[in-house]
Formats: C-alpha cells, structure tokens, sequence
C-alpha cells in the first residue's frame, strides 16, 4: 500500500510562545486509505500538527520540507496542489462557512482552482448528494443546525477533492444522532482520514490506529484497540479508556 | 417564523422582479434623493411617492419597518442634530432627516424583497471589486454568528449578575464589548486560514 501522508522530525515553536515547542520532531506515516486517530489532552498539538499537514503553518514552508502528500513534498511551490490534495475540516463550522448560500460555500475552494459554470454546478451537487444533503444549495448557512452546518463544511471539502481528509475535532458540539450520522458519514468516505478528536469511541469505531501527542511529543503509536486499552498509558497522557474497551480484552 | 416570513416575501409582485431592476432602482432612488435640494419642496414627493407604491406591492410589514427606521433614527437624528449647529439650520435639518429615512426605507424595501446573496450575485455581474463583495458577503455571513456570541456572554454575565447596580451593569457592558472584539479578532484568524485551506490568496 503506498503512503498517503509522511511526517519527518516535524518541529515548530509558536512565536508568541519561546519557552518550548508546540511539536517536537514528530515522524509517522499514514497509509494510502487508513485512518488514524491522534489523541492528547488540550494544548498537545493535534491542532499544531493539522494546520501542518495543509500547509498553513509554518507561515513560510520551509526549504528542507518535513511533509510529503502522496510523495510529494510540501514547500513554497507546491503549496497550492497539496491544499488541493489535503481537505482539512475546522473544528467550528462557523469559522469555515463563510458564504451567503451553502452552494457559493460548496462552490468556494473549486471557485479558487478555476471551476465554473455548469461543471463547477455538477460538482456542487456532487459534494452535497455525497453528504446528504441534496437541495439544500439556496439555504443560508446561519440557518442550518450545527449538524448540517458541519455537514455542509464537509462538502465543501469533499467539491476540492482532496486524496487526504484531515478532521479537527469533527464530532464535537453533536448530538447523539448526528454524531453517529457524521460516523457512518466519514466511514463511507475514501481516501486517508487523519482525525484529531477526543471522541474515543468514534477512535475505537473509526480508526486502524492511533497516535498520541502529549507536549508536543509523539508519546505512543500503534493499533487503536491495544493501545486504548492500556489504561496506565491513557492516564498518565490525561486520557481514559472509552467504555466500550472496558470489557473487551486488547487482542479480540 | 422567520423562514415564514422569507416565504411569505417570495410571493410578491416586487420580490419577483429582476434583482438587477430592483438594485439599480434602488440605487437611482437613493442618489436621486441624495440629490434634492436643501430645503423640503415639491421634488422631496417623488420618491416618497414612488416608495408609498412600491411599499404595499412589496408587503413589507408596518412593524418590521418601524422597527429598523427606529433603530437608525438614533443615528440620523445625531447626524441631523449637527446640521443644527449652522445658522439657519432648521430646514436643513428637516431635508437630512427626510432625505437619511427615504434612503433607509429604500434599502429596507430592497432586503425585504431579495435575498442578500441576489443582491451580491448582481453586485457581482455589475462588477463590483471582488474585495468589496468579500466583505459583504462575510459581514452578512459573520453578523449572526456575532450576535448570538454577545447574546451568549450577556446571558453568561446575567446568571452571575445578583445586583442591578448601573456603574456594574456599565462595567459588564464594556468588558462583553471588549471581549467581544478579542474574540473577533481571533475568529478572522480562523476564518483566513479556513479559507486559505480550500484555496484562497
């Protein structure tokens, strides 16, 4: 299987922040259509780590690069293909539906890589259908629940068509409904899933593998269902074993 | 409710009108007004005339109307307060008031019977610089969401406000305000980078 995404002695201290740094020399990889979990308490890096993967940060890429997409490597020139490549969804759909409509929101990254007319219109209904959301192309984002919000979110990185799907916290602030709905929603997704969250049961349904950050530091990497269970392990990295391993041995 | 009321918009004789009718009428009646002389004389009937027509064809409520005019009427008496600092100010003062709510019912008559993004769509075929539509568009995007952040520090102050003390109730004001900003501030933060991640420059 080759590899999605590769991370090499990524490191990267906050300006604002001189004493430490947000992540230090982090190095894994993912594989082409796995999904893996990065876990942590607050202040870890799983947000740091994300806005690395597309690109956002540092402010200027470096010119030795630390991050490969599909074996490419992230810098100053390639910049534009792999923010195409990586979809990130934010954690707070308020700060990423920025549009008067939910079709000129779906139609907003595809509109920046030239898309127009009757294509970019297919596309739109395309990304929509494929969240379940078809019709909704005239609603008005503040008009949406929090549910469809986040759904609407997802289709407009879905219309860029990315090859790596890279989630913040994507279950938080949900119902039980529409978490499970969002869960089998991302289970029908393809491509590789990188999902920062503190929804361990969503890890556990999820994702093949799980990695934790805690400091900025890579603490622990392996199979989601040893991993989460090793209870001094979680503890000790401000985590707790989810409920539905309480009563499950580690290996089945 | 709301959503009753957008429909109920949709249905009429004005809301079915071409949206670039609509925006370019608008916009001939307000520079049209903006136009008329300092003194209140016969020409101030031509668009009050022309928005008493187009006002029962639009449906707009009595009530919604009031309510906005009240609002702005705040502003436009400060502003037509200061006319009164010149010598001979009182018809002037009169011709700003008139001429600030024709203007204000006229944009009034505009929203109630087109949707914003209509509005933007058009603005956009008029060739509007695309920075100006950018920040219409997010201003409209973004107002709800600030609203509903202040409404939710207000309650949060409230529940923990035991004295109605109007030097504290002042001080609280001040702080949501301030807060408010901060918090602003780091949401652009977050929507630039949302919006660099699907592509923005």
């Amino acid at each position: 299987m080759s590899t999605a995404v590769e991370v090499r002695q990524l490191s990267y201290g906050y300006p604002q922040m001189p004493s430490g740094l947000a992540l230090d020399r982090l190095s894994f990889t993912v594989a082409e259509n796995e999904c893996i979990a990065v876990l942590g308490p607050n202040g870890a890096g799983k947000s740091t780590l994300l806005l690395h993967l597309n690109g956002l940060l540092p402010e200027h890429p470096p010119r030795e690069p630390n991050i490969w997409i599909a074996g490419q490597p992230l810098t100053a020139k390639t910049l534009d293909t792999v923010r195409q490549r990586v979809g990130l969804l934010f954690q707070d759909p308020d700060d990423q539906l920025i549009s008067a409509t939910v079709f000129e929101d779906v139609s907003f990254g595809p509109r920046q890589m030239g898309r127009d007319g009757l294509p970019l219109r297919e596309l739109v209904e395309q990304s929509l259908g494929l969240v379940g959301l078809r019709g909704f192309e005239d609603r008005e984002p503040h008009r949406l629940s929090h549910g469809e919000k986040r759904r609407v979110c997802l289709a407009g990185v879905l219309a860029c068509q990315p090859t790596v799907l890279v989630l913040d916290e994507p279950t938080s602030d949900l119902d039980p409904r529409g978490r499970r709905e969002f869960k089998h929603l991302l289970q029908s997704l393809p491509g590789a899933k990188i999902i920062a969250t503190h929804d361990l049961e969503l890890v556990v349904d999820l994702c093949s593998r799980v990695l934790i950050l805690d400091e900025g530091k890579l603490v622990a990497e392996g199979q989601t269902v040893p991993l989460l269970s090793n209870e001094t392990l979680m503890l000790a990295h401000g985590l707790e074993k989810p409920h539905s391993l309480l009563h499950r041995h580690p290996h089945g | 409710m709301h959503v009753q009321k957008l429909e109920a918009r949709r249905r009429t004789l004005v809301s079915g009108a071409w949206p670039r009718l609509k925006l370019v009428g608008a916009l001939v009646i307000i520079t049209g007004t903006a136009l008329l002389p300092r003194r209140i004389g016969a020409l101030y009937l031509l668009p009050t005339i022309a928005l008493m027509v187009l006002w029962p064809l639009s449906r707009m409520p009595l009530g919604y109307t009031l309510r906005r005019l009240v609002v702005v009427e705040v502003f436009i008496l400060g502003i037509a307060l200061l006319s009164l600092v010149t010598p001979s100010a009182a018809p002037v003062f009169f011709s700003a008031l008139a001429k600030s709510n024709l203007c204000i019912f006229t944009m009034l008559l505009l929203t109630w019977t087109t949707p914003f993004h209509e509005i933007l769509e058009e603005l956009r075929r008029l060739r509007l610089p695309s920075v100006m539509l950018t920040t219409l568009a997010l201003m409209y995007r973004y107002l709800p969401v600030l609203a509903e952040e202040s409404r939710r520090m207000q309650r949060a102050r409230a529940s923990r406000t035991f004295r109605r003390r109007n030097r504290l109730a002042w001080h609280n004001l001040t702080t949501i305000i301030g807060q408010l900003f901060v918090r602003s501030a780091e949401r652009a933060e977050r929507i630039y980078l949302a919006m660099c991640s699907r592509g923005w420059k």
